[in-house]
């Protein structure tokens, strides 16, 4: 099964654009030591501290927030009367997401400045972003942390705020039984940011959801991965990740999976890989060497192509200081199957700069 | 509570990953073979299906937007202007839905989506009556028909000013007062900037064609590279702005006329202009967007809304939740967005075309 090939040309367009920048890679110092001393306090992305986005919800919406269809046209308005009020404050709170050529969303979840995204938006710790918010006002902002297991990363925002007051947030929820059919609004930027367009937002239901995923009918498209899903109440529920090829098959990381792991990833840390979506670029070492020497290189590997050759010893690998073995591994897995990343390597005496596309490790 | 707990579904679903790069002319390489995983989704039921898949997917479309439950609530917000609801019917084919603005015979629909050959009409009733196409305005891509002898005809009345602010749910509208879906407007009333082209990149001194875009009007047409471009719809072209500026001023769909000389021969192609967006996105976007309007950008006006429409879906009412007509749909622009023109810039076109119509008939003495 070749699926993969195909789903994934939206990353291989991405990577190939982001690696024709130099630049970037060269900004790029994954230093998350550094990250990992920013101040990260408790009170951020706690769901028991205030946020913008929550609404209350009349009494008579009871059911159609445990997830029911509307019973009357009453209802049905009244939905919408929260709907639009939802829509107005998560435009407030929704960013867009800009990390080189490519674009994202994301939403902020605390006054200090801490956004949610994708993983695959936030791509590795340290990276500058430039955030655009719906009227096109731009701050700065670093990648955090990420869990790629389930595509979820976070941003903080590097700039002060204007309000002293701290940045307008979203009212952080819980996907722990989050039942099906609970109705949800999704906002983000199909397309890419468009200037007097803004923030774009989509309604759908909950239709399937598990620890590690949430899929709606709330309809999606790139430029969309990394912004927030809320319930009707405008409470943070989860973040747009992929789509799949039907419109209702769309699929967003849980709020929970955030709550959760939410020390390690302010702390800068990264791990993991989402799956089916596993890099591997076919070298072998020895554990425990002195350097990032390739011992062999897999025939019909990304390594191969790229003219990897046995005895040639990796200096950087995607804008990251190799030292050994194990440090290449955390290079690679900083990538995504389809990117093209650049390579410094030694052979001889002469050290060699090439470019290499990341395969995907079978699943 | 049901949980999903079974995680192959999800690996089912599997799925692009949603950044947006720009990078017009980075083409990836094409994917070799078939995705198994969503053929098995789009196949018929009861064909290589398994009862456990097909039993979630009943049970996933029993809880979406525009559920039964849901589709049947909103009947009532439909059943009026549905009987004002048309379909239009080309050459034996379902091209587009019409409103039916005056009960002596006139409707509107979207332009684009006529051509040549006989126009039919079929009523809510299932009344089929002859129609024509008595004038149109390209930039809103409207269209005015006349209804031949038709006396079963309901109109439907549009609301002189909708405020349809970000969140408020929409209603689609089909023949008959067929709920066509719900959806929400998902941001204020935008211009949807032209995006109409030929599909060639020409040397700008000598106007020869460099490089011809697969699956573009040219490319259709049959251009080919090394053609020297020496006149659009007849008319000499001076220099390359000349040749910019007439290609910006059609919309997707339009056809225009290109004269050009091959080995010294002159040779006329008719280009249809095609939208650059679709030009340029690789297979997998094509395909999580799914079938559009050939018109889907060019309008001065109108309202981004989420309704999953089908591209012979569009021309018909727009409700909001109070039954109002609010517009009609204009295009089908991709997964994530429908487009209505509101009806504030449908009155005036309306009353306009209608005048129109009125003078020539006067002119030419055939009479009201």
């Amino acid at each position: 099964m070749n699926w993969f090939r195909r789903t994934s040309l939206s990353v291989l367009a991405a990577a190939l654009f982001l690696s024709s920048c130099p630049a970037l890679l060269a900004q790029s110092p994954s230093n998350s030591a550094e990250t990992g001393n920013r101040v990260a306090t408790t009170a951020e992305l706690d769901p028991a501290t205030f946020g913008h986005t929550f609404v209350s919800a009349p009494q008579d919406l009871k059911a159609v927030l445990g997830g029911s269809a509307p019973s009357s046209l009453a209802q049905l308005r009244a939905m919408e009367l929260l709907q639009q009020e939802v829509a107005q404050r998560a435009k407030l709170c929704t960013v867009n997401v800009a990390i080189g050529a490519a674009q994202g969303s994301g939403v902020i979840v605390s006054s200090s400045g801490l956004v949610l995204t994708a993983a695959h938006v936030a791509m590795r710790p340290g990276l500058q972003a430039e955030l655009t918010f719906h009227d096109g006002r731009t701050v700065k902002a670093e990648a955090l942390g990420m869990n790629r297991y389930v595509d979820a990363g976070m941003l903080r925002i590097v700039d002060e705020p204007e309000d002293p007051a701290g940045w307008v947030h979203a009212s952080v929820g819980a996907s722990t039984d989050l039942r099906s059919g609970t109705w949800c609004i999704a906002a983000g930027h199909p397309g890419g940011f468009i200037k007097d367009r803004g923030v774009v937002v989509r309604v759908g239901r909950v239709l399937a959801s598990d620890s590690d995923a949430i899929v709606t009918d709330c309809a999606l498209i790139g430029g969309d991965s990394g912004g927030p899903l809320f319930d009707l109440s405008g409470r943070l529920i989860a973040i747009h990740s992929r789509i799949g090829n039907d419109v209702a098959d769309n699929i967003h990381v849980p709020i929970d999976q955030f709550l959760t792991s939410k020390q390690r990833m302010m702390g800068g840390e990264s791990w993991g890989y989402l799956p089916g979506f596993k890099p591997k670029i076919g070298v072998q070492g020895t554990k425990g060497s002195e350097f990032a020497e390739v011992t062999s290189v897999s025939s019909g590997s990304a390594a191969e192509r790229a003219g990897l050759q046995p005895g040639d010893v990796i200096l950087r690998f995607a804008g990251i200081e190799v030292s050994d073995f194990a440090s290449l591994q955390h290079a690679v897995d900083t990538t995504m199957p389809g990117q093209r990343v650049g390579v410094v390597f030694k052979r001889g005496e002469e050290a060699i700069r090439t470019f290499l596309i990341v395969d995907r490790a079978d699943p | 509570m049901v949980r999903f707990s079974d995680k192959s579904l999800l690996k089912l679903l599997l799925a692009s990953i949603l950044v947006v790069a720009p990078c017009a002319g980075v083409h990836a390489e094409p994917p070799v073979d078939k995705d198994s995983a969503t053929a098995l989704v789009q196949d018929p039921p009861g064909f290589g299906f398994s009862e456990w898949v097909r039993k979630r997917l009943a049970r996933r479309a029993s809880l979406r937007r525009d559920s039964s439950s849901v589709t049947n609530l909103l009947q009532p917000l439909v059943t009026g202007v549905g009987a004002a609801t048309a379909d239009v019917w080309q050459d034996g084919r379902l091209v587009a839905l019409a409103t039916i603005i005056d009960t002596g015979g006139w409707a509107i629909t979207k332009a684009s989506e006529l051509h040549e050959g006989e126009l039919r009409v079929r009523l809510a009733n299932e009344h089929m009556y002859m129609a024509e196409v008595v004038a149109t305005r390209r930039a809103a891509d409207l269209a005015l028909l006349r209804i031949e002898q038709a006396s079963d005809l309901v109109a439907a009345t549009f609301v002189d000013h909708s405020e349809t602010v970000p969140g408020s749910y929409l209603v689609s509208v089909g023949p008959g007062g067929d709920v066509l879906g719900l959806g929400t407007v998902g941001a204020e009333p935008l211009e949807v900037a032209d995006q109409g082209k030929m599909g060639i990149v020409f040397n700008p001194q000598h106007l020869i064609v460099e490089h011809v875009f697969e699956g573009s009007g040219a490319d259709a047409a049959g251009i080919e590279i090394g053609d020297r471009i020496t006149k659009l719809d007849g008319k000499p072209l001076r220099d390359q702005q000349a040749l910019l500026n007439r290609v910006d001023e059609r919309f997707p769909g339009e056809i225009v006329e290109v004269t050009v000389i091959r080995d010294g021969v002159e040779e006329v192609f008719d280009v249809e202009i095609r939208d650059q967006s679709v030009l340029l996105e690789d297979e997998s976007e094509s395909r999580v967007n799914g079938p559009r309007s050939g018109r889907a950008t060019g309008f001065a006006s109108a309202i981004w809304h989420d309704t999953v429409l089908g591209p012979d879906q569009v021309g018909g009412p727009v409700v909001d939740t109070s039954g109002r007509v609010i517009g009609i749909n204009i295009a089908r622009a991709g997964r994530v967005v429908s487009y209505a023109l509101p009806a504030q810039v449908i009155l005036p076109l309306v009353q306009d075309m209608r005048h129109e119509v009125e003078r020539e008939a006067t002119l030419t003495g055939t009479g009201g």
